[in-house]
């Protein structure tokens, strides 16, 4: 793996970041986008897809008002980088111990980020004051240059944060790795088991209705015992989603405006 | 009266993209509202007219909205500020002050509630369940992230430049729009919809992934089950998703310590 490929990701890492947030929200983000993309460069998408999936559910809150949660984005990004490393270099290990600790440092550094974007926000305040005054004389310029060192600042920050925890970090992490005693890989193994779930919780915590909890009880059984035999296609799945779509609309707005009229 | 171009709305649309790239602790989205529609601000008055200095002072107060609701704020201080006439400037200033301070809460409210807990779950939810539920190769990934990319883009657009020219070109029926579109109801159908498509991923994960501890397949799944309502009671609990990630890591290393001597 080059220094290049490395580079690269953290560029385009930064530029998938300001999406979560700052710019759009247009879900280019998305962790599975991000581990994908990663994977890509690397020379192995699967397990970039693999990764951002498990991330893609779990770290799923927003940024409302003040609250700024950890980036999803650099979560599934990191983890994918690292653990393409660690493959590389650890063939006897079991994968999913190797997975579930690069998780492990994505997760903390996801949240580094989520702190590193509350000391923009701060900078912003800074970066306002220092402009306010011409704007309101009306040198509208300034207007462009805030936005401008606003966009340079969050940018430059990422790139530099995932530089040096790719510089620094992976040699570090890999020593660390290799001094790990086999019942702390196998928690490790076990606790990657489980980690998806946490995704599937999130959702149904966010979705939970009285109704919707007893559907997606029977849903799940009913589907349980359908995969057991088969599994569905996926055009038929796709159809499903834009009939339910579809219905799902009717539904909520026209029904409801016909009944009214 | 000046008539506004289309070509300058749709603009104005394209730079709300850009409402909070430089959101600040002090006022928040101020400088991106006030430079999404300068242009307008300065077609509207003449430009280092004293107007168009008091408008800016207008807009560079505080201001805090749902990003893709804000298009409404924006066509209705484009049509307050094109109408309202300024021979009265302290009346002007209050009349547009008071309005925008009284949509901006509801439409946040609003957006907030359909678009991080109602669409984009769900959009994530579906793209990371054609994943799991079929495999982690490019083809799939693809169709997953388009779809996914979809389901949150076509309402996030249509929701935007609707509310741009209803709220400019009908600014008196918006008020009427908003009271009358049923956002419980379409929010309890986005959240039905979900809990089924949630059932047939975790039917699907639990039958199909390939991490598995115990080799039987219906032993694993009912384990899964168990954590599933676990982490669920956990985050009903208000228990931090970042604590229950630690827990399982931490737990699992314990028990394979007991386990493994």
């Amino acid at each position: 793996m080059s220094v290049e490929k490395i580079v690269l990701i953290s560029f385009l890492g930064a530029l998938l970041e300001l999406d979560t947030f700052f710019i759009g929200m247009t879900l280019l983000s998305q962790p599975v986008i991000s581990g994908a993309l990663a994977g890509w460069i690397l020379g192995n998408i699967t397990t970039g897809i693999f990764i951002g999936t498990i991330v893609q559910l779990i770290w799923i809150y927003p940024p409302v008002g003040a609250f700024v949660p950890p980036s999803s984005s650099a979560i599934a990004l990191v983890s994918t980088v690292m653990t393409l490393f660690f493959f590389e270099m650890m063939h006897e290990v079991d994968k999913n111990s190797i997975m579930m600790f690069c998780l492990i440092i994505g997760v903390s550094f996801g949240y580094f980020v989520g702190q590193m974007d509350i000391w923009n926000r701060k900078l912003n305040t800074i970066i306002i004051h220092s402009f306010e005054s011409k704007i309101q004389q009306g040198n509208i310029i300034y207007l462009f240059l805030i936005q401008l060192f606003s966009f340079l600042a969050k940018y430059i920050r990422d790139v530099i944060g995932y530089l040096a925890l790719f510089i620094l970090g992976i040699p570090l992490a890999i020593k660390i790795f290799a001094t790990l005693p086999e019942q702390i890989l196998f928690g490790l193994k076990l606790a990657f088991w489980i980690v998806p779930v946490i995704g599937f919780a999130v959702i149904y915590c966010l979705f939970q209705t009285k109704d919707g909890s007893i559907f997606h009880g029977i849903i799940l059984f009913i589907f349980y015992i359908i995969f057991i035999f088969d599994r569905m296609d996926i055009h038929y799945f796709l159809i499903l989603i834009v009939l339910i779509s579809f219905l799902l609309i009717y539904n909520s707005i026209w029904k409801e405006r016909s009944r009214e009229n | 009266m000046k008539l506004l171009r289309l070509f300058e709305l749709i603009w104005a649309g394209i730079k709300l993209n850009f409402l909070q790239l430089s959101w600040n602790f002090e006022r928040l989205q101020n400088i991106g509202f006030l430079f999404s529609f300068i242009h307008i601000l300065k077609r509207i008055y003449k430009k280092n007219g004293q107007d168009f200095l008091r408008a800016i002072k207008r807009h560079i107060n505080f201001f805090n909205t749902h990003i893709f609701f804000s298009a409404a704020v924006l066509g209705v201080m484009m049509k307050l500020e094109e109408e309202i006439s300024n021979e009265n400037p302290e009346t002007k200033e209050k009349n547009i002050e008071d309005t925008k301070i009284g949509i901006m809460g509801p439409l946040a409210a609003i957006g907030d509630s359909l678009f991080w807990s109602g669409i984009k779950p769900l959009a994530l939810l579906i793209g990371a369940g054609l994943i799991y539920l079929y495999n982690y190769d490019t083809k799939i990934f693809l169709i997953a992230s388009f779809v996914s990319i979809l389901i949150y883009n076509i309402p996030r657009v249509l929701i935007k430049y609707y509310l741009l020219f209803k709220s400019y070109f009908q600014f008196t029926e918006l008020f009427l729009l908003i009271q009358k579109i049923r956002f419980q109801d379409i929010m309890k159908s986005i959240k039905f919809f979900g809990m089924g498509i949630l059932g047939i991923v975790m039917a699907g994960y639990f039958n199909f992934k390939e991490t598995s501890v115990i080799s039987s397949r219906l032993l694993d799944s009912i384990l899964l089950l168990f954590f599933f309502i676990f982490i669920v009671r956990a985050i009903r609990s208000k228990v931090a998703v970042s604590t229950i990630f630690i827990t399982i890591v931490v737990g699992s290393v314990i028990f394979s310590y007991i386990i493994i001597r």
